[in-house]
């Protein structure tokens, strides 16, 4: 659905994007991650035809952006990250400034906007001007407007900057509901926690570099093999063995790096050696070692790891 | 809190030139604008000094005495010159250059943020002045070596030099201070311009009124208004027409510069020191009044953005299923410009009973039968027309950029056309409001009393229409390729200003020691000068209006006195015709390129 191949942007000295290459298919939704100023608004901008690339191809559908313009402009729904609004409209007006806009029929323009007001929540603030809406109503009134011409794909440049908790996970569902209606999705944000909960694809950008860009399954193996041992923490029960006769027993196997031992929060942290799947001998080394466990908590690797790993070191 | 924790207050002195004075100078002195600016003035100032060397050069008398006495009246000539272009050009420079400050902190949301810090409202104001002073006062600088040098030629007294020097600062002092007394005010920085340009005006035009009224009333200008003694002292409170000279710049700069032509008699009737002294306090006192005006308005506004007022407009609603909203057309961008107003509500307002005031005072101090009267009125409705139209049509795509709301706009699918013509449609729909106040005077006083000829409207609306037409067309295609409003206005009326003034100037001063030389070039040179007058609304306006006067018409005469040529009504519609039809196509050129410059720039079907 969105191509990119050798993208190259340069703003005088500064290149914003350093031969960009990457495939997002069809029904994906692709969390682009990145500090600020790493080159995710310019790809964006690029793709939403309003930036010309100085070197590389892009195509959003099939269609290049070089010369394709119009017909990507109404497959596509961009929403910057800081949203202007005219200020002497009304919500409604607002939506229906984008519907003629966009060329939706007169008979249909109703409904759409309809549609989009009610997918936002936004029915109660019809009448309500744009420039007395919240910034959590503003954001989603964004969304709103991308959708109304129901474009395939939508490029949402941080669209939960600025939102409180609620509204935040507000606009969580909002798009998970997106990807469930089908649509393509590239959604940028440095938020990543927020990003791993609904991405199927991430691409890490740095300076310009693309470092990574897969599943976020892969994501999180390779995370986990670059970090080498994986830890599991482990807390016994006050009654049998304490920590430090358990830790004897385990370093008697192979497979078990190094252990830490906690007398006084009955605890161990255990290293297990890369390469190793699995937890069972470790199980099965506690219970012969007659340690009662309380509980047993393996590790979990999150996109924030998964950002640290793939990027040390890339970009010199 | 207590004792021990407050924070010791700053004393008052210590806050100036505050924070602000040190953002703007180091932002001015990133800002490529800014080395244009000082470019293009000086570059302004000099090419004036060739042109009238090279005329003084082209007219040079034989014998060593006669050329040195020729030096010596072309100095004086020169700096008078000089003197008023540095006057206009810092006047409109300081209001442009301050009027669209504060309105680009509230629309940033900046405004918001200097809350939570104590800086105050006066502090944020005089920063902002002091600033932009900075770069007046280098651009004033910049014209007073010229000024000096000139005095190598003769007849150019020190005195002056200072005199001219001094109202053209303090009057760019009173002109950064008013705009930013608008810039408070205003929502869109093009309307603060305008605004702060025409209050300069009307603090000018304030006096001059009061002298008409009073020479109406046959009440002596030239006597002392009052003469006594006060605790043993004499005290004598001067005539008004010298009040008038201190608190009308222009004014005092024609004395000081009639002074520098030689214009003795003057002496009998000003202290020229005490006059330009006078201006310049005057100046500056009104600039200080507009200051304290400006941080009042500022800490208000300040303080509602802190209660939350702005942040409070929903439409009321009393049938909670039935939609206020209105329908939106076909064609959106058009459908907004068409219901988007250049300035609030009030402001139209007061605009309109204004205009519609002077109209009133004009006819009762000139009389309702005087010709005269139609002309000063077409002359000053025309040229404030133009004025606005070159201000606020310069808003209509920076406005977008500057409210973020152009990339999303960009992103429709909406061709060049539709984007510029609605952009230019709307510019124009905006200007209705002086062409169609002098439409209304010519058509109830003028045509309906029988002082003008029923003619004189579709003359005035073949001149002003399209003129206007062209000035907006230019404003889009600049608001198209600069990001500031302010910097697209400010070419704009540079662009008009050099069609309208500087266009003849250099064909007069190239063509008249031409034709002087070789008398087979009068006809060219005629045609030439026939030809820039066309294209220029306030003098066709002049011709227009005495042409169609009863009082000077009788038939078979021709009445139009078009330059070097005399011509009939008939000669003169084809004229105001031919002059319409280069404006329309002049304006359709400029839109072509606007909408090509728009379709490259962002990669759409034209």
């Amino acid at each position: 659905m969105i191509e990119t191949n050798g993208l190259t942007k340069r703003y005088g000295a500064l290149t914003a994007l350093d031969d960009l290459t990457l495939s997002i298919g069809a029904g994906e939704v692709f969390g682009f991650i990145g500090p600020n100023g790493a080159g995710k608004t310019t790809t964006m901008k690029v793709l939403s035809c309003l930036l010309r690339a100085d070197a590389g191809s892009a195509s959003v559908c099939g269609l290049d952006v070089r010369t394709s313009g119009d017909e990507i402009r109404r497959l596509i729904g961009y929403m910057p990250d800081f949203l202007g609004l005219y200020d002497d409209l009304t919500v409604d007006e607002y939506l229906q400034f984008f519907a003629s806009a966009y060329r939706i029929p007169r008979a249909r323009r109703r409904g759409v906007i309809e549609q989009a007001m009610e997918l936002t929540d936004l029915r109660d603030k019809r009448d309500a001007m744009v420039d007395s809406l919240s910034r959590g109503m503003t954001q989603r009134l964004g969304v709103a407007r991308v959708l109304i011409h129901d474009p395939k794909v939508l490029l949402l440049d941080e669209p939960a900057s600025g939102l409180d908790p609620r509204a935040r996970i507000e606009m969580r569902s909002l798009l998970l509901e997106l990807a469930r209606m089908g649509k393509t999705l590239m959604v940028s944000s440095h938020i990543l926690s927020e990003l791993s909960e609904m991405c199927t694809m991430i691409g890490i950008i740095e300076r310009g570099k693309l470092l990574y860009c897969g599943s976020i399954k892969d994501a999180y193996a390779r995370t986990r093999s670059l970090a080498g041992a994986e830890r599991v923490a482990v807390r016994l029960e006050a009654e049998g063995p304490g920590p430090a006769a358990v830790r004897t027993a385990l370093e008697t196997d192979a497979r078990v790096v190094r252990v830490v031992a906690d007398e006084e929060t009955r605890t161990l942290v255990v290293e297990i050696a890369a390469g190793v799947h699995g937890h069972h001998f470790l199980i099965e080394g506690l219970i012969k070692s007659g340690a009662r466990i309380a509980s047993f908590q393996p590790e979990d690797v999150n996109l924030e790891d998964a950002f640290l790993k793939l990027t040390t070191g890339a970009i010199q | 809190m207590s004792a021990e924790t407050a924070r010791p207050r700053t004393p008052l002195w210590a806050r100036i030139p505050g924070p602000f004075f040190f953002r703007e100078v180091r932002a001015s002195g990133r800002r490529s604008s800014t080395y244009w600016t000082r470019c293009a003035y000086a570059a302004m100032m000099l090419g004036f000094v060739v042109l009238f060397y090279l005329v003084a050069m082209a007219e040079r008398t034989e014998g060593v005495a006669s050329q040195a006495q020729q030096m010596q009246t072309f100095a004086p000539t020169l700096t008078m010159a000089l003197a008023w272009v540095q006057f206009a050009l810092l006047w409109l420079i300081a209001a442009s250059m301050t009027a669209p400050t504060i309105c680009d902190e509230v629309r940033a949301g900046t405004l918001t943020t200097l809350l939570t810090t104590p800086l105050k409202a006066w502090e944020i104001v005089l920063g902002k002045l002091l600033g932009s002073l900075v770069q007046l006062a280098i651009l004033t600088l910049m014209g007073t070596p010229l000024l000096l040098a000139i005095r190598v030629f003769g007849g150019v007294i020190p005195e002056m030099v200072v005199a001219l020097t001094a109202i053209a600062l303090s009057t760019a002092v009173m002109s950064a201070s008013l705009g930013l007394l608008c810039s408070v005010y205003a929502r869109r920085p093009a309307v603060a311009i305008s605004s702060a340009v025409f209050l300069g005006l009307g603090v000018w035009a304030l006096p001059m009124l009061t002298m008409l009224v009073m020479n109406h009333y046959s009440l002596s200008l030239t006597a002392p208004l009052w003469s006594g003694t006060v605790f043993g002292i004499g005290v004598t409170i001067p005539s008004w027409f010298e009040i008038s000279a201190v608190m009308c710049a222009p004014f005092a700069l024609g004395i000081v510069t009639f002074e520098l032509g030689g214009a003795m008699q003057l002496r009998s009737m000003f202290n020229v020191s005490g006059t330009w002294i006078g201006a310049s306090l005057y100046a500056m006192t009104v600039g200080g009044v507009a200051l304290t005006w400006a941080s009042l308005a500022l800490r208000r506004r300040m303080a509602m953005l802190g209660r939350g007022h702005e942040a409070s407009r929903t439409l009321p609603r009393g049938d909670a299923t039935q939609s206020r909203s209105r329908l939106v057309g076909e064609e959106p961008v058009l459908w907004r410009e068409l219901r988007a107003s250049g300035s609030a509500r009030w402001v139209q307002i007061s605009g309109l009973v204004l205009a519609l005031g002077l109209l009133v005072l004009a006819f009762w101090l000139g009389g309702v039968d005087e010709w005269e009267v139609h002309m000063v009125i077409g002359l000053v409705g025309t040229v404030a027309a133009m004025a606005l139209a070159a201000v606020h049509s310069a808003g209509g795509i920076t406005g977008e950029r500057e409210a973020r709301t152009w990339e999303v706009l960009l992103t429709s699918p909406l061709s060049a056309r539709q984007i510029i013509m609605a952009k230019f449609v709307g510019a124009v729909r905006r200007q209705w409001l002086l062409p169609g106040t002098v439409l209304l005077a010519m058509l109830v006083m003028g045509v309906g009393l029988g002082v003008l000829r029923p003619v004189v409207l579709l003359h005035y609306g073949l001149t002003i229409g399209p003129a206007i037409m062209a000035i907006c067309a230019m404003g889009v295609f600049l608001s198209l390729t600069r990001k500031k409003t302010a910097a697209a206005a400010s070419l704009n009326v540079g662009v008009w200003l050099g069609v309208w003034i500087l266009l003849p100037m250099v064909c007069g001063i190239v063509l008249i020691p031409l034709v002087s030389q070789n008398s087979q070039l009068e006809d060219l040179g005629e045609r030439v000068l026939l030809g820039v007058l066309t294209f220029n609304p306030a003098f066709q306006t002049g011709v227009l209006i005495e042409g169609s006067a009863v009082s000077s018409y009788s038939s078979g005469y021709e009445t139009y006195d078009y330059g070097p040529r005399h011509m009939g009504v008939v000669g003169y519609t084809g004229a105001c015709l031919v002059g319409s039809a280069a404006w329309v196509i002049a304006t359709g050129m400029i839109l072509e390129l606007a909408r090509r410059s728009l379709a490259r720039r962002s990669q759409r079907r034209w």
